[in-house]
């Protein structure tokens, strides 16, 4: 499949190999930062909508 | 510590979105019905305004930018609130976004009904509201940003993450798939022709879906969800991983919609390749979302809320899974074309749309209100009604799309096909038809009975139009916590860069999706015999454009021996370059029609007459509407002329100064198609005394028979018998 379409036009194996990479390294880097990341901010980020969110009237 | 400020919540412009959503669910769904029986029985097609062609799109335009669009702001407008700590930015700018995007949805609701529309599915409204919506939507965006920046909590917490993501994309989508060139007022025409337009038009449709249906809801559950079971989304890291990818993915896939068709393979194989890969962030997000409800499966049993929310993942969850089956191209060759495609976009639409929409009012109108849910029992049966009502549209639509999908391929042992009388699959389909409209009507009273419900519930209390609040100010200087302060503040201080990297991770996908087809000229091999239409029938196809005709016929055949046996000759790319708009349609209600003027299926001008007139009269238990006016209403050719130097600026190769000659090409052909009209024993149609109401030589009837008439000529051995335009004719005898 991908070979027919490689031979059509010229180039597309550049774009194809290039954007499979950039998605590739972007989904990594995403990744290692996930592993990396201060547990205490995930445990922050995940409550801010149960933070009681300020209302006074009720 | 900063000091505590107080200040309020705007709940007014969220009641005022709620109101919205809850009418035009309502009217966009009543629409939705119509047109399901109009298929059980055309005489429900009432007048040349109501047919299914051209309130189709008004259906889909409803439920997507009414229902759905104001229900998203709704969501956002209270959310993003509360989740920065701050009022929205500006309450004139709220208003200004709510007052517009109304008026936006009543022009629509006029002048699709009218015939004004571009044809491009999900895009159908013509520029000058085209001009609006991209005001309104920068509005809308000016205001997101503007609260951002005033915020008093520093975390921007995920759901605002998928909120700035659809702002950016749905932006890009909607300026690129609406470059058009105006004509008049109401009229325009695509930039891009054929192979290209429907390339372009099927990466906003789909990522339309990816970018109004899916993220804006993503977003707004990882707020109501947790809100509701009062416990955090399962996995935080997991709603970062999934939404980046997800909106890297999605941008690719929109090719899936145009498998086998002329468009150049690898981009073809490219949108297959990240549709499969798509199943994996979506049901990231799904089970996130599934798992959030871990030991709160109690609750789901006595909270129709929660209820609403597991069925409406699950759909999300289906609805995900099937997409990227039906981008394969051996599935995709039995589903496209049918119901199969209207089945599934509808357990997304009412299930995962609706059913968050409705767990999301439900939430709110209580809290808004200061009051308790009218009747929760009520929204108990509001679920089941729901429910059933999914169950009772989607199993016969997929029946109906399987059992179509295979008749179309079902040969005899003698190599002819079994069913070579279009007609013959569709008849099939009518009690199917029937139940799905059932399906619909007990999802439609389920809505009834929640407008109801709230409104009851709102008149047990009283709005808290401004809600009091309090938070500390944020502190100027960022401190960060733990190891990893860098990233943090990176994100967290720079909220205009979540856009442009959101916008630059989209922008990856389009380029070197579109790109290549727009530069590379391999991409689209000319064909020296391919014309460009005569004036007649450039009027012709805007007639078929104006009534809709591409919501139910095709214009497009694909590769198969069933099609070709059944059609004629595969599409090429070459044979749609001037073809502004590109008009493939995307469902066959009736036969393809991209070889109607040729080969086995051609037939006399007659008998498009007597078709046109009433299609039962020559195709026995055919549903299409009856278009008895185009034989009364004179074809307006006062932009004729100016249609041809639009076309002449998009490309198309008109001589210079045809423009001033077209209306007498136009009215030499016309008078061919009337005198053999005539000769067949047609004079016209009559009022009740006699009178022709018009002379057939000057109907909209004899513009849209040229334009079926052409269909398919160019490259068939009838290309002699084209009419010849003024300077074909001057070319030919020297």
């Amino acid at each position: 499949m991908f070979k027919q379409f490689l031979k059509v036009v010229e180039g597309a194996d550049f774009y194809m190999v290039t954007s499979f990479l950039i998605f590739l390294v972007f989904f990594i880097a995403v990744t290692i930062w996930l592993l990396r990341v201060d547990k205490d901010y995930i445990e922050r980020s995940k409550r801010v909508p149960l933070n009681d969110d300020g209302t006074i009237n009720r | 510590m900063s000091q505590v400020e107080k200040f309020n919540y705007d709940n007014r412009i969220v009641r005022n979105f709620i109101i919205a959503t809850v009418v035009f669910g309502i009217v966009g769904m009543t629409v939705g019905l119509l047109i399901a029986f109009q298929l059980v029985t055309p005489n429900l097609n009432l007048t040349q305004y109501g047919t299914f062609g051209r309130i189709r799109p008004l259906h889909t335009n409803a439920v997507i930018f009414a229902f759905v669009g104001n229900a998203i702001f709704a969501g956002v407008y209270y959310s993003l609130q509360r989740l920065l700590k701050t009022r929205m930015f500006s309450d004139v700018l709220s208003n200004i976004h709510f007052w517009g995007w109304q008026l936006i949805i009543l022009a629509a609701a006029i002048t699709l009904p009218l015939g004004i529309t571009t044809s491009k599915e999900y895009a159908e409204l013509e520029w000058p509201i085209d001009i609006g919506i991209t005001l309104i939507w920068v509005v809308f965006g000016i205001n997101m940003f503007g609260t951002i920046f005033k915020r008093r909590e520093r975390h921007l917490y995920v759901a605002i993450w998928f909120y700035i993501a659809t702002f950016v994309t749905v932006a890009v989508l909607h300026i690129v798939n609406s470059f058009e060139l105006p004509v008049t007022l109401f009229k325009s025409y695509s930039w891009y022709a054929g192979v290209q337009d429907a390339l372009v038009q099927w990466w906003y449709g789909h990522n339309a879906v990816a970018f109004f249906l899916t993220t804006p809801f993503l977003g707004l559950m990882y707020y109501f969800l947790p809100k509701m079971a009062n416990r955090p989304v399962y996995s935080y890291k997991l709603s970062i991983l999934h939404f980046w990818a997800l909106i890297f993915i999605y941008i690719w896939a929109g090719p899936h919609h145009l498998l086998y068709s002329s468009l150049p393979d690898w981009a073809q194989s490219l949108g297959v390749v990240f549709s499969i890969m798509l199943i994996a962030p979506s049901w990231g997000g799904m089970l996130n979302g599934l798992l959030t409800l871990r030991g709160a499966w109690d609750k789901v049993r006595e909270d129709p809320l929660l209820k609403f929310m597991v069925v409406g993942i699950t759909a999300y969850g289906m609805a995900t899974f099937e997409g990227p089956m039906l981008s394969l191209k051996n599935v995709n060759a039995i589903a496209h074309f049918t119901d199969w495609i209207v089945a599934h976009v509808h357990v997304g639409a009412l299930g995962w749309n609706g059913f968050l929409v409705f767990a999301m009012l439900y939430y709110l109108i209580p809290k808004m209100y200061g009051t308790k849910l009218h009747s929760v029992k009520m929204a108990s049966t509001h679920f089941w009604l729901g429910t059933l009502g999914i169950l009772f549209y989607a199993v016969p639509m997929y029946w109906n799309g399987f059992t179509q999908g295979m008749m179309w391929t079902y040969f005899t042992p003698d190599g002819r096909l079994e069913f070579p009388n279009f007609l013959s699959t569709v008849t099939q389909l009518i009690p199917m038809y029937a139940v799905r409209g059932i399906g619909g009507a007990l999802y439609l009273s389920g809505v009834f009975l929640m407008a109801y419900n709230l409104v009851k519930t709102a008149k047990s209390g009283k709005l808290i139009a401004n809600e009091a609040a309090e938070a500390p100010a944020l502190e100027k200087v960022f401190v960060p916590h733990g190891s990893d302060g860098y990233w943090h503040r990176w994100v967290e201080r720079k909220p205009m860069q979540m856009l442009f990297w959101s916008l630059v991770v989209i922008l990856i996908g389009t380029v070197i999706e579109l790109v290549p087809t727009f530069l590379v000229k391999s991409n689209v091999p000319t064909i020296a015999s391919v014309k460009p239409y005569t004036p007649l029938e450039l009027e012709g196809r805007d007639l078929y454009i104006r009534e809709g005709c591409n919501n139910c016929h095709s214009q497009l055949i694909r590769p198969f021996r069933s099609e070709t046996e059944r059609y004629g000759d595969y599409s090429k790319s070459g044979e749609y370059v001037y073809d502004h708009p590109f008009l493939w349609g995307s469902k066959r209600t009736g036969p393809d029609l991209h070889r109607e003027g040729v080969g086995s299926l051609k037939k006399g001008h007659d008998w498009h007459y007597s078709h046109l007139m009433d299609p039962q009269s020559t195709s026995t238990g055919s549903i299409m509407p009856k278009y008895n006016w185009l034989a009364e209403q004179a074809l307006n050719t006062t932009n004729t002329a100016g249609k041809i130097n639009a076309m002449r600026k998009l490309g198309v190769p008109y001589p210079e100064g045809y423009d001033k000659v077209a209306l007498a090409d136009l009215q030499k052909q016309a008078d061919e198609i009337a005198e053999s009209l005539n000769k067949s024993g047609i004079a016209g149609e009559a009022d009740d005394n006699g009178t022709i109401i018009t002379p057939l030589n000057k109907t909209e009837m004899v513009a849209i028979i040229a334009y079926l008439q052409r269909l398919g000529k160019d490259v068939s051995p009838d290309a002699s018998q084209n009419f010849q335009m003024s300077f074909q004719r001057q070319t030919s005898q020297k």
